[in-house]
């Protein structure tokens, strides 16, 4: 169990900064996600926290010890890679025993824990076999075995089930989580997939641009985004943002309107945020006409086009609902979970 | 269903092909034949007279204890210039899969010497070491090793060896970066992170990876040896001092446009052609096969 701290963290590569300063605490046995769309950074600070890319300015401490300028394996890490980076001229049992033989570790020693992290993860069969000779999710597991055999302070995820089926993914999802509590190893975990971040991290960092735009728990980042990027990507389907203005009495959104809810005290010209799971159905104050139906199966998704605004506003209803489309559909939204955001700075108002 | 492209003129794939198979049948296969056939014949020592007499050419050798000794020379050669040469390139593939400036000019300079011709190449490394004039004999002599490839045998196979291993490196450098770039590079930081250094790595990891490639360049590498360096043994020291530098492939000419033993000669291209045609099928069988890992 340990801690892990980035302070003021930056990266660049040759003049283009990509990490812009990052600070976050994790705090023992802590399963932090670090979620992001394709490009934010997420690896690179991973791989910061590893060693395996240098840190151009900032800290990032272990157990209150800085490791700057530790080698990786000084570190007291392990990593999980993407296409899991098993050594393919080796049995699974050497894959798992290399670090350990590295370590000088005694041979019955090292039979013992490959044995004992095998069963754990319910590898024993394959223990002879190369990498090559297993399926997607076996590959997968021996490279969590790998990384657990080495008893580690701090394990590193990078989109370890990205190469996974859908129905493999949420199984391993769910191994992951459990595997990580029993052992309550800190652990930093990447993914683009906000599904996954939700459901398997303590907390989430919310990384756009090299910035770490919001972090808390999920349900605080769910409930409460700070910024209309933290709203827009988090949360499924996204969030719905409409253009509108605010006056008086009501709130414009094209020609038709609502009324302005009284904690809204700004006027002019703003950005109106709904979650599709948001609406209300019993009441129709505002309508759209239908363009597309997306059947879920449990929920249907209505795109529904509103006059002055190019992206459809997504509805997710009842699975029963029977729409057509180019049909008026009327609608309007639980006013309890509306969003105001800055139309210039993004930030959020209300 | 697949899609095909279909031609109606039956005669075009045999015209495209027929540059090439009439050079192959022009220049291989039609010398090749003759060789063989001469290799059954005996010419008398002026060419008036030639007598068929079977297999004799190819016993008489087997009799020749010169011959014989080429052979064991020309094993000793192609092992070491495919060791040298392979040792070389390994060595500057693994600096220059870390070398991160200037990588590109490290990997040019590297290729150059594969762009010069044997001929050339052995006149290079004659000027280099010429006993009189040349400057790594100059050199030696201070450390007082006294060099002259004209008259000690063990030196002249060695300067041979090294020129025609130098020739060698780039190719095999080539195969070996392209080898090296092929491996993940997860694959290294996960030993990095499993705590194995450099050297450890490229032994447990990098070494065991690029094996297909190294097996097949020791292939490439011996072929080279037996039949490519005709040039720069012609260059430096012409089969001598006495035979010592006389490998196969040279023998094949020395005895038959010097000594114009001309149905010796054949025979000894004839066994040349076999053990070439059985290191390339041993190459193919090794290669068709998956590497399995
Ligand atoms: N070696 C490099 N040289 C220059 N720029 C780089 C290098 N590696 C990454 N970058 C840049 O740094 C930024 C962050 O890359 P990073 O790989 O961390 O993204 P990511 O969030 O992991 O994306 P993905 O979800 O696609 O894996 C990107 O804009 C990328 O172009
Ligand atoms: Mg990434």
């Amino acid at each position: 169990m340990s801690t892990i701290n980035m302070q003021q963290l930056k990266k660049s590569y040759q003049d283009t900064e990509v990490i812009h300063g990052i600070n976050i605490d994790i705090e023992e046995g802590e399963f932090i996600v670090l979620v992001g769309p394709s490009g934010c950074g997420k690896s690179t600070l991973l791989r910061m926290v590893a060693g395996l890319e240098s840190i151009t300015s900032g800290e990032v401490k272990i157990d209150d010890k800085v490791v700057n300028d530790l080698e990786p394996k000084d570190r007291g890490i392990s990593m999980v890679f993407q296409n899991y980076a098993l050594y393919p001229h080796m049995t699974v049992y050497d894959n798992m025993a290399y670090g350990l033989k590295l370590m000088k570790m005694p041979k019955d020693e090292i039979d013992k824990r490959v044995q004992d992290v095998a069963k754990l993860l319910q590898i024993q069969d394959y223990l002879q076999r190369r990498p090559s000779k297993l399926s997607g999710g076996q590959r997968q597991r021996v490279a969590m075995g790998r990384a657990i055999v080495r008893d580690p302070k701090v394990f590193l995820f990078d989109e370890p089930l990205s190469n996974l089926d859908a129905k493999l993914r949420v199984q391993m999802r769910m191994q992951i989580k459990t595997l990580q509590q029993k052992l309550a190893v800190t652990t930093i975990y990447v993914t683009h997939d906000q599904v996954e971040a939700m459901t398997m991290a303590d907390r989430l960092v919310v990384l756009n641009n090299g910035i770490a735009a919001q972090i808390g728990t999920p349900m605080e980042i769910y409930d409460d985004p700070k910024d209309q990027f933290v709203a827009g990507f988090i949360g499924s389907p996204a969030m719905n943002f409409l253009d509108c203005e605010v006056c008086d009495e009501s709130i414009k959104i094209g020609q038709q309107s609502i009324a302005t809810p009284t904690h809204v005290t700004q006027r002019g010209k703003i950005v109106l945020g709904i979650r599709p799971e948001h609406f209300n159905q019993s009441v129709s104050d505002l309508q759209g006409t239908v363009q597309m139906i997306e059947k879920l199966g449990s929920n249907v998704l209505l795109y529904l086009k509103m006059e002055n605004s190019e992206q459809p506003v997504v509805i997710q209803c009842d699975g029963q609902l029977d729409a057509k489309i180019g049909a008026v559909y009327p609608f309007s939204f639980n006013t309890e979970k509306l969003y105001f955001f800055d139309t210039n700075t993004q930030q959020r108002i209300y | 269903m697949h899609k095909r492209v279909h031609y109606n003129t039956s005669y075009l794939p045999y015209l495209l092909v027929a540059p090439q198979i009439t050079i192959t049948l022009l220049f291989f296969i039609w010398p090749a034949v003759q060789a063989l056939y001469q290799s059954f014949l005996l010419e008398d020592a002026f060419g008036l007279s030639t007598e068929f007499v079977w297999f004799d050419n190819f016993a008489e050798l087997y009799d020749s204890e010169n011959y014989l000794n080429s052979f064991t020379r020309t094993a000793f050669f192609s092992v070491s210039v495919a060791a040298l040469s392979m040792g070389f390139a390994l060595f500057f593939a693994a600096l220059a899969d870390r070398v991160i400036k200037g990588s590109h000019t490290y990997r040019t300079l590297l290729i150059i010497p594969y762009a010069v011709a044997p001929v050339l190449a052995g006149t290079l490394w004659l000027f280099l070491f010429n006993p009189t004039l040349g400057i790594v004999p100059y050199f030696l002599d201070i450390v007082s090793i006294n060099w002259n490839h004209k008259l000690n045998s063990g030196q002249a196979m060695s300067l041979v060896i090294i020129a025609a291993a130098w020739k060698q490196v780039s190719y095999n450098f080539l195969f070996f970066v392209a080898a090296m770039h092929s491996i993940p590079k997860s694959l290294i930081e996960a030993a990095a992170i499993d705590g194995a250094g450099p050297l450890h790595r490229f032994r447990t990891i990098i070494f065991p990876l690029i094996s297909p490639t190294t097996f097949f360049l020791l292939v490439v590498n011996i072929i080279y040896a037996f039949f490519d360096t005709f040039g720069i043994i012609h260059a430096i020291t012409s089969g001598g001092p006495g035979n010592s530098t006389e490998i196969l492939v040279y023998k094949v000419f020395n005895d038959g446009f010097v000594g114009l033993d001309l149905g010796g000669s054949a025979a000894q291209s004839v066994i040349l052609m076999f053990i070439v045609i059985l290191l390339t099928v041993v190459q193919f069988k090794y290669v068709e096969r998956k590497v399995e890992y």
